[in-house]
């Protein structure tokens, strides 16, 4: 068979194939619709119907006025396959877990109608074009709301699309806030749920100096990703309390010995350490005690503080301090949550799961507050909360904020927890104020 | 570039000591180069499986850290055989060039996913070899990192012992020189096939699990230690074992230093630049043959 | 087979290509992948060209990567339009191939595809910490599309949606490959067959085998390049982040859909890039088992039909044969395929 016939029957097979879904209604047939399950089995049924049934408890008419029972379906386009589905993953448990809730009480009132929420989920793979394809995919499935995602240019990418779409997007995480993917004044469907991670800045610098007040110099460790904007953020409010900010290291991503970066920080010998946002904190903490450095060490991590105790070991974790909450201290929403988790999923607990509860939680506040599900409508609700306590967080009486930096209130400006670790013991000492612009 | 004294001291030990684990993954990969002609892609993910079984033996089962990691060797062992004999042994008339590269790939992409799904995402740890730092003249050297040392050093003359002393070992050798001759003289091919990958496997298999506990353990661990070792390899010189050795110092030395002097670029950079450089003007590395 | 049988394949083809956006209207997920899987095409058709000489490239991506950024960054900065940019790109490409392509070629085999690797991996790495060209990790975003055109009767036509940039880049993926395909078939072919088969004989007879390499290679690289600028303008933002579309990666996946598809054959990029994108897509309820299935699927592939999916058709053919001529054994040794 010569070359052209091939290829003709070949791609005349895949197109029709694809004449035929397209023809035979968008993707119900042969298309598989979106991910609706968690990847481990959750044990309540709520979530994991089938893709056209409406979950949750059926009709309530409890509420007495003649509203209907809707669904409210929203799409989450977050990295599951591949080196960055650890985040991924837990984020899409917290939504989901927030979900089966409204789900378990029968939905939640929105102007006149009660709506249960359905999660649809799709790999972005932290990719430009996955994202963009994701959230089409999403979109066409049926989601009004986006979530997502984690790498700026995967955001971006959705934002393209929901843009075309005229559907809201809600960032999941901003890998540096106030990147070019981050929310502005000209993006008008774009909102972030989630707080900026240097908004604990000033909380962590005033903890610094009350527990610590011979602490003069202080040496920065950042990830090598453009924190530029960040570094100046923090040497700023460190002069501000009579620091001084004497050297910044970078290390690359994907290295898991800090020895070498932690050699050079120190020859600056600094009085304390500020590990800027890393996963690998506990790692860095390692290095930085097996070098010698006795001083107190700040991180404004994602790990949690039970993670730096268990993977640098008790004799490393000794004024050390970090934004994590304290397991064994939560407030009673978080230990609701932590219950639920692990009912769902037998697995360890990961924190990141209570900031998508939130941002989820936080859609329905401002949905409630509107009135109604209309993107413009919403936005303008949320605009509108920006005094503390408007807006309700597992962490504790929050409020929109951002105009000062971004031009918009569109990024959320929460409580931070501050926990402590002396020798092994993680000690919570409150939920501190971000800072306030 | 006006450091202290201490801080060039401190890099050049942190570098000497974390040479040891591009040596013992340049040696597998050197072998297997040589003996087979292919270029095991996946070499950082057996290190990485090497890493987890230890994982599933020592934290999950509490079996001891040394048993754990003799186990998880001779297991990676077990499953370099069979993946030589099922995936990579050449097929009569075949150009084995192309399918190596496309089933070594493969199988990286196979076990990484593989890890993934099963053993979770997020990072965990081993238990450590041994705690504590040395202090030698204001300059802190972390004991297991030392022990490391140690260990890879003994490996590395245990193989060189073996090649050189040993009649298998001697007709490894000759079959990595010259394949049909050999098969002449009665030594078979496949086998020398299947006790080089088998022997890689291994080594890679401990400095997964000497990593993860030193280091981190986590599905992705392997591709960067899968690239060092390819440098040290160029850097020293297909096929040889003293190559590999010195290849890894000088790795682990310019992984210590350039960081610390020349920030997170150059040090990301300088390998990769060097290693081009080399193949460019000396194939052959420092110590290699052909 | 007979030309008209030829003519009319291929007419079928072009014309299901350019109706596909017709028939799926409103399916903006579907197009989004076709337009994708075009490119990918195109980039895996010019990595079978550096086959052709018995040489893997690994490093595809980094040619990509110049060809999209230097087309982005053209339009952007410099205010360059569409139709000039993407050959630029591609210029800018197949340049640093010439520059490259002698030291490289000359070492071959092994060290040329650890070479092609490293050389990628160490344009990614530029681009990443070289923030005020290319926006370093941020990437680059905002990347506009083609001028939006006039056309008598439809009015102005936006090609920043993908509905109308699929007309755009099918229609110029269709006459890259064309091109590839006339180059195939043509007297440089004939000297990089020569090459193939063994270059001292080709020596003896008088070919150049440095110039007819390097030839090859500018070519390949050319259309990598043209590539990754279609990629950019339709995507408008670029990122080279380890785990994006310019990483290690990307590379071993477009080597395997060419050999799912087939390496021998000019359709064989073609067939695998669609299967493999057919997968990916219907996979994406198991996401978390993508790469493990692809990997299987290229094994399987590499194991029990060497020459690719594209030869599916004929072995069935060959295989029924036989079966009618009552044949005691159907002959299934690599060695007759291989």
């Amino acid at each position: 068979m010569r070359t052209w016939s091939r290829i003709g029957i070949y791609l005349a097979c895949a197109l029709l194939i694809v004449f035929a879904l397209g023809v035979g209604g968008c993707g119900d047939d042969g298309v598989p619709s979106s991910s609706e399950t968690t990847a481990a089995p959750p044990t309540s049924a709520t979530t994991g119907g089938g893709s056209t049934d409406t979950t949750g408890a059926g009709s309530t008419d409890t509420t007495g006025a003649a509203g209907e029972v809707k669904e409210l379906v929203v799409g989450t386009v977050m990295p599951m396959s591949g080196a960055l589905s650890v985040v991924g993953l837990s984020w899409n448990r917290g939504y989901d877990l927030y979900a089966e809730k409204v789900n378990e009480e029968g939905g939640v009132k929105i102007g006149d109608d009660t709506y249960t929420i359905k999660v649809l989920k799709e790999d972005g793979k932290g990719q430009a074009d996955s994202a963009g394809a994701a959230a089409r995919k999403l979109i066409q499935d049926g989601a009004t709301v986006l979530f997502g995602e984690v790498m700026d240019g995967a955001t971006a990418a959705v934002y393209d699309v929901a843009k075309q779409n005229g559907v809201l997007h809600v960032i999941a995480s901003a890998n540096t806030p106030g990147n070019p993917a981050d929310i502005g004044a000209d993006k008008d469907l774009l909102v972030r749920l989630s707080n900026s991670f240097d908004d604990a800045h000033t909380a962590d610098l005033d903890f610094l100096k009350e527990k610590y007040p011979d602490v003069k110099t202080i040496a920065v460790s950042q990830p090598d990703v453009g924190f530029e904007g960040q570094i100046e953020d923090f040497t700023a409010a460190a002069k501000e309390r009579g620091f001084e900010v004497i050297g910044a290291e970078k290390w690359a991503f994907g290295i898991s010995d800090f020895v070498p970066t932690y050699t050079k920080l120190l020859s600056f010998q600094p009085d304390a350490i500020f590990i800027m946002v890393s996963a690998q904190s506990p790692y860095q903490l390692q290095a930085a005690r097996q070098l010698g450095f006795t001083g107190p060490i700040l991180a404004n991590s994602p790990m949690g503080p039970e993670v730096h105790v268990r993977v640098a070991g008790p004799e490393a974790c000794t004024d050390f301090f970090c934004n994590g909450i304290n397991p064994s201290e939560p407030t009673e929403l978080m230990a609701d949550i932590m219950q639920r988790y692990e009912e769902a999923f037998k697995d360890e607990w990961i924190s990141d799961c209570l900031l998508a509860w939130d941002e989820l939680w936080i859609l329905v506040q401002a949905m409630q507050k509107a009135g109604s599900t209309d993107p413009a409508a919403v936005l303008a609700a949320l605009g509108s909360m920006t005094n503390v306590g408007d807006v309700k967080t597992s962490f504790g009486d929050a409020r929109m904020g951002g105009m000062e930096r971004f031009g918009v209130n569109r990024a959320l400006v929460r409580p931070v927890p501050i926990s402590l670790i002396m020798d092994g013991e993680i000690m919570l000492q409150g939920y501190f104020e971000s800072a306030n612009r | 570039m006006d450091l202290p004294l201490q801080t060039w001291i401190q890099a050049i030990i942190n570098g000497l000591a974390m040479g040891w684990l591009y040596v013992l993954m340049a040696l597998g990969l050197t072998l297997i180069l040589s003996i087979m002609g292919i270029l095991q892609l996946a070499h950082g993910e057996i290190y990485m499986i090497g890493a987890y079984i230890v994982f599933v033996l020592a934290r999950q089962h509490g079996v001891n850290l040394y048993a754990a990691i003799v186990i998880s060797m001779l297991v990676m062992a077990v499953f370099g055989a069979v993946i030589e004999r099922g995936l990579f042994r050449p097929r009569p008339g075949q150009d084995p060039v192309l399918p190596a590269i496309v089933i070594s790939t493969s199988l990286t992409l196979i076990l990484s996913s593989f890890a993934v799904v099963s053993f979770g995402l997020y990072e965990k740890g081993l238990p450590k070899l041994v705690k504590g730092s040395f202090r030698v003249l204001d300059v802190a050297i972390p004991r297991d990192r030392i022990l490391a040392v140690g260990i890879s050093v003994a490996m590395l003359l245990v193989v060189y012992l073996f090649l050189k002393k040993t009649r298998r070992g001697q007709a490894m050798v000759a079959s990595a020189q010259n394949r049909e001759a050999s098969y002449l003289r009665g030594i078979n091919p496949n086998h020398m096939s299947r006790l080089a990958m088998m022997i890689g496997c291994a080594l890679a298999a401990l400095a997964g699990a000497l990593a993860g506990s030193i280091l981190v353990l986590n599905p992705s661990m392997g591709g960067l230690p899968m690239i060092k070792g390819l440098v040290v390899i160029v850097l020293g010189g297909l096929g040889s074992v003293p190559g590999a050795a010195v290849g890894g110092m000088i790795l682990g030395l310019i992984d210590g230093v350039v960081p610390v002097v020349f920030g997170a670029t150059a040090a990301a950079l300088a390998p990769l630049i060097l290693v081009i450089l080399f193949l460019l003007f000396r194939p052959r590395g420092l110590f290699g043959h052909e | 087979m007979s030309r008209p049988w030829k003519a009319g394949g291929l007419a079928v083809v072009i014309i299901l290509a350019l109706a596909l956006p017709q028939v799926l209207r409103g399916n903006d997920y579907w197009i989004s992948v076709a337009v994708v899987a075009a490119i990918m095409m195109l980039m895996v058709s010019s990595l079978r060209t550096v086959l052709l000489l018995n040489q893997i490239s690994l490093g595809h991506v980094g040619f990509s990567a110049l060809g999209a950024y230097g087309s982005a960054l053209l339009m952007m900065r410099v205010g360059l339009p569409f139709w000039v940019t993407v050959p630029l790109g591609g210029l800018m490409a197949a340049l640093l191939a010439l520059v490259l392509s002698y030291p490289f070629l000359k070492v071959r085999g092994l060290y040329f595809s650890i070479l092609t690797l490293l050389t990628a991996e160490t344009l990614r790495l530029t681009a990443y910490y070289w923030p005020s060209l290319t926006g370093g990790s941020w990437g680059l975003l905002e990347i506009p599309p083609p001028a939006s055109i006039t056309l008598p009767g439809i009015g102005a036509v936006d090609f920043g949606t993908v509905d109308n940039y699929y007309y755009v880049a099918i229609p110029l993926v269709i006459i890259c490959l064309a091109l590839i395909y006339l180059i195939e078939h043509s007297h440089l072919s004939f000297k990089w067959q020569a090459i193939r088969d063994g270059d001292e004989l080709s020596k003896s007879v008088g070919i150049n085998v440095m110039r007819y390499m390097v030839i090859n290679f500018v070519i390949a690289c050319f259309f990598a390049g043209v590539a990754g600028a279609l990629f950019a303008h339709y995507q408008h933002s670029l990122a080279v982040d380890a785990t994006s579309r310019f990483g290690v990666v990307m590379s071993i996946y477009m080597l395997l859909y060419l050999v799912v598809g087939g390496r021998k054959s000019f359709a064989g990029p073609i067939v695998g890039t669609v299967v493999m994108t057919l997968i990916t897509e219907f996979t994406r309820p198991v996401a978390e088992y993508q790469p493990m299935m692809i990997g299987v699927i290229a094994i399987l592939v590499m194991l029990l039909m060497p020459e690719g999916l594209v030869e599916l058709p004929g072995r069935l053919v060959r295989w029924r044969k036989d079966r009618k001529r009552g044949a005691l054994t159907v002959p299934a040794d690599p060695g007759e395929t291989g």
